[in-house]
Parts: structure tokens; sequence; C-alpha cells
């Protein structure tokens, strides 16, 4: 009979009904066979009494029918298909019982299995909750950042002004359903408690329409009204609470609505739902759950045309896809060159980027690479928990020929071994689950070896759900059956007669069984090479990342903000000088100062630069921009390359000095110093002036260490009005608990009113830029290392297996007159000879995959000749390490001894 | 004597479908029926008859109900489905050929 489909189709259509009524009712499918055979053999009875059989015979064969009976049940019910399930219960015992007998082996697999699994699920969960899921906004799919680019200066996702925002929402209606934008900059404050206590508040604000856009529920009062947002009303400002913040500052009480926040000049409107978050790049310097939301106003008066001021977020208009939207967006921005000079120096680009995409862009290479690494590790896991079977399966191989002489099947053994495979790797599953889940729990509660991981976008999104377990239980299956294959294939086919007649000193399994050993412990070995070449990239990166000067000396400085300074520049000023000096006469201080921005940290401002003789509309140089307090330089021991740091006869509005990096000297002034030269800077509220260099400082990398970044104009605060937010720097020596204290207490005693911010170590601003490195080099030299101790461990196991089998061979060496350092070498030149292969293959497979983490690298190229050598060196002394033991063996073989074995 | 061991191979089902055309029987009716209508060369062993059954019941050819015997007792009578009455056209169309060839080539007359 051809198999012809249709047959299959009505089989389960038909036979299935009928399938699982035997199997789900098996009680009753039980009783009816009974009863339809009890039926056929009272007829038969009945038939040879009828045709005069004498009674005693009819009873004997009747007796004889109940013993067929049995046996024609078991028959129907294999025709049914129940028997399998039953019998797979009774492997899985069997199984369970053969692995007892052999502990050491069951646990080493089941570990391995369980690391494998463990590890690779926790990966998954991250890489579930942070790269997979959606965010959890309604029709997140469509929502989109609407970014500034400005091409001209090479600066990508700088904020758009207010007036932009207000023309390119009304000019891109077509494509846009929903339309918001967030502050750039959130405030913070202290609020009293309800018990008197000061508490630190985050204030966002936000256009009218971010939390509907976002699908924040309010729970009490109203959401923001399009008149919340038009500007000047006098009133005082409407605020919305999150539901966190009402739950702690007002108990959840139900009449919060039309409370005044006095400290804000604000009044409470509404509050929004519990665990409200706006997900944006924690680079941002967003707080992920504001406290208070405040209406942003959108302006569309031209005078801050230029103000960098919010971030735009849209939702696409259903069907609508990027492709048809960004067409759009590229002609309002072609609008805004031809109307505004300075965006086409610029250049003026409207960039749609996906939410999620913007969110996650920055850790996703880290967490697709750690992604790989574990799937090579779980591989590895896996082909050295085969290797181990395999190994078991040739010692067992008089058991298996002596079940097949006496009547086994190969699909009775086949079925038994891959109910051992079953079995190992359901108790290591089950083991890796937990594994997971610990881990899973470390990833969130930050510990000492998982710096920076609370940058990581979605955190509390991590866990273990449906879809980790599902991913727990895939791969188990496919380890399972990969395995159960694996040992099958070998095991299943035994030479009965070779190998029951061969007395137990058989030479070897047969060519085939080794090469397939072999094969397995050198895609090890290059699997493993992979990861460990991985995993010393990174290293590299992470030491040439510590070698990159920083300028600076962050140790023993602490970095405080204020809120709540006066609104009057000049007051500020004094108020400066004033702290500087109290701050100063403290014993354990011995430097301050102050800045707009500090590297690392954030608050840096763009700004257009040129030639002194440039028209000023055209200039189209961008820096980094930052107001210091003279003697900045010399607090944080930052080298003064050429000319002086800025004294304080500079600090004045009128002076006209800046200091730039060694960057930007070089690149205007190549081939001169640029020491007394003059820059057409736009200074923020100076518009476009000409300053004098008067000194020349080392290029510092201000956004992250693996970015060289933009070049670098320092002017002193004066010029920029006397920041009202900036960042307060005091090298001290002691305990910094005391200093902290006798710093807040100066603050306090000069004025009351103003709020002092945590006070971090600036070396922790260091710390959290080398984290994300930091943390993939921990990791994947983790899995680097496993992998590398499962390689070792597979050689091991297949040499000292080889030695085992060989022991004859060996034997008849030594007597013929081998050295035993001539057979050492025979055993360690084997175990060379499948590294080397193994590393071959490793090597090529490496420089494919390195390739693809670029992007994680700092100052080492994805093929680093030093990280490839050092990596194989280390490999072959893995593997002469592995090699020893088994080699050591062999040469010390009797040859008597062994000949006679 | 035939025993079903002797039948042609996969031929019992044929039988068995064609019985039940004619109308549902129980298990044992059909081995009787069976014999009658092979006039006592067919017969078939409980062991066969059985699981054989059951097969056919599973591919979805026949199907079983629980009815009153002729006895007064509650017996398992199986009956032809559409599907079986198809499959029985085929496998009686097959039989057809092959027996015809078999028959054709036993009966060449010999050489000498």
């Amino acid at each position: 009979m051809t198999l012809r489909p249709r047959h299959w189709l009505y089989s389960i259509v038909y036979g299935g009904p009928v399938w699982l009524h035997s199997v789900l009712q098996r009680s009753q499918s039980e009783a009816e066979l009974d009863e339809e055979l009890s039926f056929h053999l009272e007829r038969q009875i009945q038939e040879d009494i009828d045709r005069g059989i004498d009674p005693a015979e009819a009873r004997h064969r009747a007796q004889r029918g109940q013993h067929r009976i049995a046996h024609v049940k078991q028959e129907c019910r294999d025709v049914r298909r129940i028997h399998p399930l039953e019998d797979l219960v009774k492997d899985a015992l069997y199984a369970f019982r053969t692995l007892r007998n052999a502990p050491v082996f069951a646990v080493t697999a089941a570990l391995t299995i369980a690391l494998g699994i463990g590890m690779s699920t926790a990966i998954f969960s991250v890489t579930d909750a942070v790269l997979l899921r959606p965010l959890p906004y309604p029709d997140s799919s469509r929502l989109f950042m609407a970014l500034r680019d400005m091409p001209k200066r090479g600066v990508e996702d700088y904020p758009m002004s207010s007036p932009d925002f207000a023309d390119i929402r009304n000019e891109s209606m077509a494509v846009f359903e929903e339309v918001a934008a967030v502050a750039i900059a959130n405030r913070s404050t202290v609020i009293l408690k309800a018990d008197g206590t000061p508490e630190q508040v985050h204030i966002q604000s936000a256009t009218s329409d971010l939390l509907p856009l976002l699908g924040a529920k309010t729970i009490l009062g109203r959401g923001f009204s399009e008149a919340d947002g038009q500007a000047g009303t006098g009133q005082p400002e409407p605020a919305i609470l999150s539901y966190e913040y009402w739950q702690r500052r007002y108990g959840g009480d139900q009449t919060v609505v039309g409370r005044p926040i006095p400290e804000i000049g604000a009044v409470v409107i509404g509050v929004t739902g519990p665990g409200f978050e706006l997900l944006l790049p924690p680079r941002l310097g967003l707080e992920r759950s504001p406290d208070v939301w405040l209406p942003l106003r959108v302006s569309n008066s031209n005078a801050g045309r230029n103000a960098a001021a919010l971030r735009m977020i849209g939702r696409l208009k259903p069907g609508m896809t990027i492709a048809q939207a960004q067409p759009v967006l590229d002609a309002i921005a072609a609008g805004f060159e031809q109307k505004f000079a300075v965006k086409a120096t610029s250049g003026f680009a409207i960039r749609l980027e996906p939410m999620r995409h913007y969110l996650v862009a920055e850790v996703q290479p880290t967490i697709l690479a750690l992604t790989g690494s574990v799937v090579f590790l779980l591989l590895i896991a896996c082909a050295n928990v085969a290797n181990l079977l395999l190994i078991r399966t040739s010692t067992r191989e008089r058991e298996f020929a002596m079940r097949a002489s006496l009547g086994g099947t190969r699909f009775r053994l086949t079925r038994q071994l891959i109910a051992e495979a079953l079995v190992l790797a359901g108790i290591g599953g089950t083991l890796g689950v937990a594994l997971a889940w610990a881990a899973i729990r470390g990833v969130q509660h930050e510990t000492p070896l998982t710096p920076g991981l609370a940058s990581l976008p979605r955190l509390n999104a991590i866990g273990l759900t449906g879809a980790e377990i599902a991913f727990a239980v895939l791969a188990t299956a496919a380890a399972a059956v990969l395995l159960g294959a694996v040992t099958a294939w070998r095991a299943a086919r035994p030479d009965v007669i070779r190998i029951l007649r061969s007395n137990g000193a058989i030479a070897s399994s047969g060519r085939g069984g080794t090469k397939f050993r072999n094969a397995i412990v050198t895609a090890e070995i290059a699997l493993s090479f992979v990861l460990l070449t991985g995993s010393g990239l990174m290293f590299r990166s992470f030491l040439a990342m510590r070698h990159i000067g920083l300028g600076y000396d962050p140790r023993d400085v602490l970095i405080f903000r204020m809120t709540g300074l006066q609104r009057d520049a000049r007051a500020r000023a004094a108020f400066g000088s004033e702290l500087e000096s109290r701050l100063r006469a403290l014993p354990e201080v011995k430097a301050v100062t102050s800045s707009s921005a500090l590297p690392l940290a954030e608050g840096y401002q763009v700004v257009r630069w040129g030639k002194e003789d440039e028209p000023a509309d055209t200039i189209a140089g961008a820096a980094d921009y930052q107001s210091v307090r003279p003697g900045y330089f010399e607090a944080l021991h930052t080298p003064i390359l050429e000319g002086r740091g800025f004294m304080p006869e500079d600090d004045s509005p009128a002076s006209r000095v800046i200091i730039v990096d060694d960057l930007l000297a070089a690149r205007e002034f190549p081939q001169e110093s640029a020491l007394g030269k003059r820059l057409l800077v736009s200074i923020p509220g100076q518009g476009p002036q000409r300053y004098e260099i008067i000194g020349i400082v080392p290029h510092l990398r201000n956004a992250s260490l693996a970015e060289i970044g933009r070049e670098q104009i320092y002017s002193t605060e004066a010029l920029a009005g006397y920041p009202i937010s900036g960042y307060w720097a005091v090298r001290t020596s002691g305990d910094r608990a005391k200093c902290t204290a006798a710093i807040r207490a100066e603050v306090e005693k000069l004025d009351k009113n103003i709020a002092v911010s945590g006070m971090p170590r600036m070396l922790a601003y260091v710390e959290r830029a080398e984290s994300k490195t930091r943390f993939s080099v921990l990791l994947i030299g983790v899995f680097a290392a496993i992998a590398a101790l499962l390689a070792g461990l597979g050689l091991y196991g297949i040499l000292a297996t080889m030695v085992r089998q060989r022991t004859s061979e060996i034997g008849i060496r030594v007597a013929m007159g081998a050295t035993p350092s001539a057979v050492f070498r025979l055993v360690v030149g084997r175990g060379m000879l499948l590294s080397a292969t193994g590393l071959a293959a490793g090597v090529l497979t490496s420089l494919l995959l390195t390739r693809a983490m670029t992007g994680l690298l700092v100052g080492v190229h994805p093929a680093d000749p030093l990280t490839f050598l050092g990596t194989a060196a280390l490999f072959l002394a893995i593997a002469v390490a592995a090699s020893w033991l088994p080699a050591r063996r062999a040469a010390a073989l009797d040859p008597a001894a062994s000949l006679k074995e | 004597m035939s025993r079903p061991a002797d039948l042609v191979q996969g031929t019992l089902d044929l039988l068995l479908l064609k019985i039940l055309a004619l109308e549902p029987l129980h298990g044992w009716a059909i081995s009787q029926r069976l014999t009658q209508v092979s006039s006592n060369i067919l017969q078939v062993s409980d062991g066969s008859l059985y699981p054989a059954l059951h097969k056919l019941e599973q591919e979805g050819w026949i199907k079983a109900e629980w009815k009153t015997s002729e006895l007064g007792r509650r017996a398992k009578f199986y009956a032809l489905t559409r599907l079986g009455r198809k499959e029985l056209d085929r496998q009686a169309a097959d039989w057809a050929r092959l027996s015809t060839a078999i028959t054709n080539v036993v009966q060449l007359p010999d050489l000498n």
C-alpha cells in the first residue's frame, strides 16, 4: 500500500477520537475490550456444547481461551497504540535505575545540561524582555520617535525646540494619528512628606497628549486638557501625580484633587494608574517613573526657535508604514532648511525610529552577543554530554549485544537509549530552570557582580514567564532528541557476534564510533574557541578602555547638584562664590569647582563654531560646550597643555576668552599653536561672538568611553549667565559620609531653601560608563571559561577511553620495544591532532562571527591577532593538560598485564 | 483447513470489510459468517480477528456500536463507514487484479 496523505488525514480525523477514547478513558476502554472478548469466548463455549463436545473438553478449551484472550487484548492495545505510552514509562523507570548505577556519569551529565539550559534560559529571559516583548503601551508597534538630526554637523538625536515641534506637529497630521512631546530635562525638587521630612520628588513635563498617547490611565480626577498646554494663564500649574507618589505622599487620599503643591506652584488635577513608566533610553537621564507630571507648554514664538527643549513621539496612522511616513517628514524638514538659515547650515532632518528600537538600540549588540555566546555554550554542553553518553555506550556494548542476541529488537534498544537521554535531559532541564530562576533574581537585585545592570531598559520586565519556560522546555527537548539520536545511532547496531566472541578484550569499539566521538570533540573545541576569542576580544576592549586617559582624576571627587537656587543670575554668582570659599575652608576638602556639565554625566550643550572671519549664519562646527568656574581644570587635575586655565578675573560677562580641547586645536590649527587665535562661537544666550583661545586642554570622553565624541569648548560661567542647574565637584580626603554631611550642612547654613541632590562619587560615572563592557566581559568570560572546561573534559574523556580501549595494542607496542615516552607522545599527539583540527575550525568560525561584535569593541580589531594567538595557545595548553593523565597512564602500562587483559 | 496465517498478507482486512459491507455484525458473528460464506475454507482465530477489527476501527474504516445481540446480551457491533466503503472498493479492485494475474501465471501450460 502506498502512502497517501489523504489516508493519514482520514486516520487522524476518524481514528483520532477512537485513540483518544482508548487513552483518556482508559478503564472504560479496557472494560469494553474485556466485555467484547468474553462475549466471544462465551459464544465459543456455547457453540462447543451445542456441537456436543464433551463438557470437560469444553471447559479445558475455555481455560485455554482465557489465556489466549490476555494475549489478544495486548494485541488490541498494541493496535490502538496505547502501548508505547506505557512502555515509555517503563523505559524511563529502567533508565532511572541504570543511571543510578552510574552516579558520577549521571550527575556530571545532568549538571552539564543544567548549566547549558539554565544559562541560556536566563539570557533568553533578558532577550525576551528587552528585545522581543512589545512596549507596554497600546498599539506600541505604531509608536515612533521623530528624532531631529543635524546631518551637516554629524549630530544625531538632538532635541527639538518648542516652535519646531509645533510646526512639525501641524504639518505632519497626514502621517500621525497622535503626537506628543517630553521635555528633555526632568526636574527634581525637595517636597516635604506628610511627616515633615524632605523628599526628592521627580517632575517630568510633557505635552498634554503624552499620557493618553502612552495609554496611562487616569484613576482619579482628570488628565491634562488642551487648555493646560496653553502658555501663560497665571494660574497654578495643573499637576498629575503618579499612583505610586499618590500612595506614598498622600496615602491614596481620594480627595487629593484640587490640593495645591506650593513647592512647585502647582495644583493636583489627577492621578495616573499604577505602574506607568516612561520608557526612554537611560542615557537621556529621564526618570522612568516620574512622581509628578506637569504640562509642557508648546509655544509658536520664534524666540525659542533654536533652543533644545523636547523630544517628539508619535503614533502613525493605522496602515501607515515608516516607508510612507518618512518622505513626508523629509519634505517638512526640507521646508525648515529653506525657512531658517541656521537649520540649513547645520542640516535639519527628522528621522523616524520605532520607539522600542530607540529604547534598546544601545544594549542590543550586547544582548545579541550574549545570546550568541549562550547558544554556543548550550551546544558545547550538549556535545559534551553526547560524548559522555557515547563513551558510556561503548563500555556497555556487551550489554547491548547480549540483549540483541536474546531477541531485543533494534527498536527496543534505541528506545531504551532515548529514554535514558530523555531522563537525563529532563533532570538537567529541571535543574536548569531552577538555575535560570536564581540567575534572574541575581540580575534583578544588583550585586557587585552585576554592576550597571540597573541601566538596562525594562529590567523589571525580566522574569521566568511562559515564554521562558517554553524556551527551556524546547531546549531540553532538543537536547534530549539530539543526545538520544546520537547515542542510538551509534549503539543500536551492535555487531553481536564480534563483540560477544571477543571475550572482553575488544580492541576498540569500531572505527566508526571513534571517528564520531572525535568529530564531536573537535566541534566542541571549535565552539569553545569561538567563545574564548569573543571573550578575549571583550576583555581587550575593557583593558583598552581602562587605558584611555580620562584626562582628569575622578577618585575622591564627590558630585552634587542643587535645586531651588535664586532666580537672579547675580545672586547665583554671589552664592556660588560664597559656597566655594566655605567649602574650601572645610578640612576634608582639597578643591571645589562647578560646571554646567561633567564628563560621562549629562549636561553638555552642542554649540556651533567656525573661523573668526566666517559669516555668523553659516558656521557649522559642532562642539560640546560647558561653562566652568575658574580653577575647574586644576580642581579636576586636568592638565593644561598650553596656555592657562580660567582666572577669577576671566569670570565676567564682558570677557571674551575660551579654552578648547586639543582635538579642536589640531583640527582648526594643524600647523601652528591655537593659543591666542580667535574663533567664532555661538554660546547660548550670547549669539555668535569672537573669542580668544587662552588655553588648550586634553580631549575628554564626555558621552561614552567607547566614542571619541565631539570637540570641546569651555567658557566661564559668567558668559552662560551662571547656569541654574549645574554640577559641583568636591575633591575630598577622608571619610565620604563625613564629607557629605559637612557639605550639606554648609549649603543649609547658606540657604535653607536649597535642596542638595544625592552625592555620588565622580568615579561612579566612570564605572557606569565601563559597566556595559564590564558586564559583557564578565558574562561572556564566564561562558567561555565553562566552555573551555567542558571542552577540556571532553578531550580528556576521549583520550582516556582511547587508552583504555587500546590497552592491549599499547601493550604490544611496549612489548615490541616502544619506550614509555613514545607511548606518551602517541597519546598526547592524538590529543594535539584533535585540538589542532578543532582550533582550525574555531579560527575560521571566529573570524566570521567576531565581526558581528564590532559595535562592542573598543580599540581592538575583531580579528585581533594577539587575541587569536593567545586563545589558541591557551587551548593547546588545555589540550596538553587534558592529555596528560591518560598519556601518563598509557606510558605506565605494564606490557605483560595489559596483554593479558 | 486454511488458517489466517496462510491468508495472503493483508487479505483479512478485505474479507472483514466485505463481510461488514453486507450488514453490521459483532466479532463472533463475523468469524462465523466468514467460515460459512467461504464454505469452511477460511477461518479466522480470535487472536487475529480482534486486533484486525480494532485496527480497522482505528483507521476509521469501520465504526463500533454497542447493541443487544440476538441472545439478549450486549455486544459490540461493527459497521462499515463511508470511508470503509471506499477502502473496500479499492482493495477489492486490487485483489481482483492480483488474483487474475496469479491465476493467469499459475494456469500457464507446462512446456512438456
